[in-house]
């Protein structure tokens, strides 16, 4: 990385950390955010490599590192789930058009695993269309929280009161494991 | 009791949300203290409790298995090595007023030269965005064919931090663009002669020159052309959807609409020496007509109810007169903008706050005059400009 970047400070007024610092800090944060959302590596990538991007081109206002971390989370969570909606549609679309559907890697490899590893797999594929399904203010709730964020960030990085978040987290809880219970169900009937 | 709480089964009791909130440590001290004590004689709200304690712990070991696997992630080097790739590659010269609005960090002079090989689309752009905020123009919206001919300009503030978040949209969103055949094509390295043979105006040169410069210019030429931009009710919806506002109603009448940007031959003229960068460029005013069924005002007024634009860059676009042709021009938070006044015109100066330099423009007699450049002093601009015969 250039001299340039690495000695860049994002917010010299509030905070003397570098970019290089947050990029070290956050970067596996904020894969990890949008590899839960997205389930690929290379998308989860591109999405982590776009939400820095957009860090280096225009810093934050913020305050603190808490509030630096929201907004990297913030962004990571909107791109991760467009890119989410944009996949969603294009399967809509290939399934209409009556196209096979590529299989993805751990598709194929549960074929070629053993019986458990398959059900793991279906496992994570029933979360992530759970998750996928839910509204987005939700999906946004439970994602961040499920990245160890404060309820300070959480409400930084959504726009609302700190004091709602509890609130909110609750009702997003209970909506995902209502729809996961639900087809839990239905898949044994 | 804190904000979390709401009274439900009786005063002493708890609202799920202070569970929640107890749960992932975010009570005070006292509070967590006072719920712990209720929770001990309260079987309703400890059952409230457990419910919290194992739905959370189900829901989030749930979300634990999206994870990736421990290797799947590039190491720190190689990530950084791809954003640098990244950065190095969004470097590129710029292509439209939004991307160099976009850009905070950069020198005027840097705009300036990026703003070399693209000035005419910059003001091509320039245009379109006005076309797609247009303030109110009741006189307009009226009219089933509206023309809208640029005249003067008015500096708006954003601050690309605004659109980090939720980017601008882009006209792409909203529907197609058309070229016409053989338009917005530059032919270069020409003389004062051929230029001028080119265009429809006569093409002035300044008498004075800041220091420095060369002082025979060389000469480019952008061919006009027309931009159709045609709206598409089915790609804004599907914008709409993406941005989780699929419900918000699009005017029948937009679906279809077209609006023609029609823009002449201008001239650039490049004084450039090895260490300093100096363009002037005459370019008749740009035209927007509407010519559909729906009005210019129609379309700006559907495009400033668009979700997540930033309020006061709303507030100041509204404040807009359409009916003076002005057009806004994107000012991020690291140029200065001041009036001036050129030859009896009004006209706007945008610098570097540095100053390093600047870009100079106005408007006089249905022609668009630009002038800037790294030159030292962004005063210098207007007193070139004042030099313009």
């Amino acid at each position: 990385m250039s001299s340039d970047i690495r000695n860049r400070s994002i917010i010299a007024s509030t905070s003397e950390m570098s970019f290089e610092t947050v990029f070290t800090r956050y970067y596996s944060l904020v894969y990890q955010l949008a590899y839960r959302c997205v389930g690929q590596n290379d998308e989860a990538e591109d999405i982590a490599q776009e939400v820095f991007l957009r860090y280096y081109r225009v810093p934050p206002r913020a305050n603190s590192e808490a509030e630096q971390r929201a907004w990297l989370c913030r962004v990571a969570t909107n791109l991760s789930l467009n890119a989410l909606r944009s996949r969603q549609r294009r399967t809509t679309r290939e399934e209409q058009a009556g196209e096979t559907v590529q299989r993805n890697a751990s598709e194929i490899e549960a074929q070629q695993n053993p019986e458990q590893q398959v059900l793991a797999d279906e496992r994570v594929e029933l979360v992530r269309s759970i998750l996928a399904e839910m509204p987005e203010r939700q999906q946004t709730y439970i994602l961040l929280r499920s990245t160890g964020l404060s309820y300070a960030e959480i409400a930084q990085a959504t726009g609302v009161a700190t004091a709602s978040v509890g609130a909110l987290l609750a009702r997003a809880e209970r909506e995902f494991l209502r729809r996961y219970h639900e087809r839990v169900s239905a898949s044994r009937a | 009791m804190n904000a979390f709480q709401h009274q439900e089964h009786n005063d002493d009791c708890y609202d799920l949300s202070i569970f929640i909130a107890r749960r992932d440590n975010e009570l005070p001290a006292d509070e967590a203290a006072k719920v712990e004590q209720h929770l001990s004689t309260c079987g309703d709200c400890a059952a409230d409790d457990h419910l919290v304690t194992s739905g959370g712990s189900e829901v989030y070991t749930l979300l634990s298995t999206l994870d990736p696997e421990p290797r799947a992630m590039s190491d720190l080097v190689t990530a950084r090595a791809k954003l640098e790739a990244r950065l190095s590659e969004a470097a590129r010269p710029m292509k439209s007023a939004a991307e160099l609005s976009a850009l905070p960090q950069k020198k005027t002079t840097l705009i300036w030269r990026q703003l070399r090989r693209n000035w005419a689309a910059v003001m091509a752009a320039a245009v379109l965005l006005a076309l797609l905020i247009l303030p109110n123009a009741s006189a307009l919206a009226e009219q089933f064919l509206s023309l809208f001919r640029v005249q003067q300009f008015q500096p708006v503030s954003i601050d690309p931090r605004d659109f980090a978040s939720h980017p601008l949209p882009g006209a792409q969103d909203f529907g197609t663009w058309q070229l016409s055949a053989n338009s917005l094509n530059t032919q270069n390295n020409l003389t004062q002669v051929q230029a001028q043979r080119l265009v429809t105006f006569h093409i002035v040169q300044p008498g004075n020159l800041p220091r420095g410069l060369n002082q025979n210019p060389a000469y480019a030429v952008l061919t006009g052309g027309q931009l159709t931009f045609t709206f598409s009710a089915a790609k804004t919806h599907a914008y709409l959807v993406r941005n989780g506002h699929g419900n918000m109603t699009i005017p029948a009448n937009l679906d279809g609409a077209k609006f023609i940007v029609s823009v002449a031959s201008g001239v650039e003229m490049n004084y450039g020496s090895r260490d300093k960068d100096f363009l002037v460029v005459e370019i008749p005013s740009p035209t927007i007509r509407a010519a559909s069924s729906a009005s210019l005002n129609e379309l700006r007024d559907f495009m400033l109810s668009l979700p997540n634009l930033p309020p006061q860059l709303v507030a100041q676009l509204r404040q807009i007169d359409l009916n003076s042709g002005t057009i806004p021009i994107p000012v991020p938070p690291q140029l200065t903008t001041q009036r001036v006044t050129v030859h009896g015109s009004s006209g706007l100066l945008l610098a570097d706050k540095t100053p390093i330099g600047g870009i100079l423009v106005w408007q006089a007699h249905g022609m668009i005059y630009a002038l800037g450049g790294n030159i030292g002093d962004a005063t210098q601009l207007l007193a070139a400009a004042n030099t313009l015969p």
